[in-house]
């Protein structure tokens, strides 16, 4: 019960997602906006949204389905495998923007090691805040 | 971390899918347990064992560095 909750506020994040989408791509068609960037923002909105439709349509097919995924979604070797791809994700992430920091002073693109260097340090915070915040909780 | 779920569960005749719903897991997670790449939760193993209906030091071998 709890999970067809879940996964009806999925499909209505779907219909947001084409709403939006379209509303941009509206905006863009009447010139209201200009930048093209933003109308193939509302594409991809679009498209991710009926993604979502179709998804939710082919697990809601049956209860055998529904408890099909459910049991993946909620499957702990799923989850571990999750958090440990995340991890590496993360590490892979701060070793590139440290090192594109040095590429980029390098090649004397003094801006763009700066945004480099300041990524690093918003990423490091936000672990450490995250870090802070679960260790209270647990 | 050994352990004896294939034992069991052939013992039992019972198929890695009907135990994987039985425990609510995946059969990836039953074949990756039984081949020892995946150590279960404490919260698994309770469930497997009670499962089996054996204690959970049957059902798993701990073994110290």
């Amino acid at each position: 019960m709890e999970f067809e909750k879940k996964l009806k506020s999925r499909l209505n994040i779907g219909i947001v997602y084409i709403a939006a989408g379209i509303i941009l791509i509206i905006l863009y068609i009447t010139k209201v906006i200009e930048n093209e960037y933003l109308e193939t923002f509302g594409i991809v909105l679009a498209v991710m949204g009926i993604l979502r439709i179709i998804q939710y349509k082919k697990i809601t097919k049956n209860d055998e389905t529904i408890r099909s995924r459910e049991i993946a979604e909620t499957d702990e070797r799923n989850i571990s495998i999750m958090y440990k791809a995340k991890n590496a994700a993360f590490g892979i992430y701060a070793i590139i923007a440290c090192l594109s920091v040095i590429v980029f002073e390098v090649m004397e693109k003094p801006e763009y090691a700066k945004f480099s260097a300041i990524n690093v340090y918003a990423l490091l915070a936000i672990y450490w805040v995250s870090y802070f915040i679960y260790n209270k909780r647990s | 971390m050994e352990n004896n779920i294939k034992e069991y569960r052939r013992e039992r005749s019972i198929t890695q899918d009907e135990l994987a719903k039985s425990v609510s897991v995946t059969r990836q997670t039953i074949i990756s347990l039984e081949n020892g790449k995946y150590i279960a939760s404490l919260n698994l193993a309770f469930k497997l064992a009670k499962y089996f209906n054996v204690k959970i030091e049957d059902l798993f071998i701990f073994e110290e560095d």
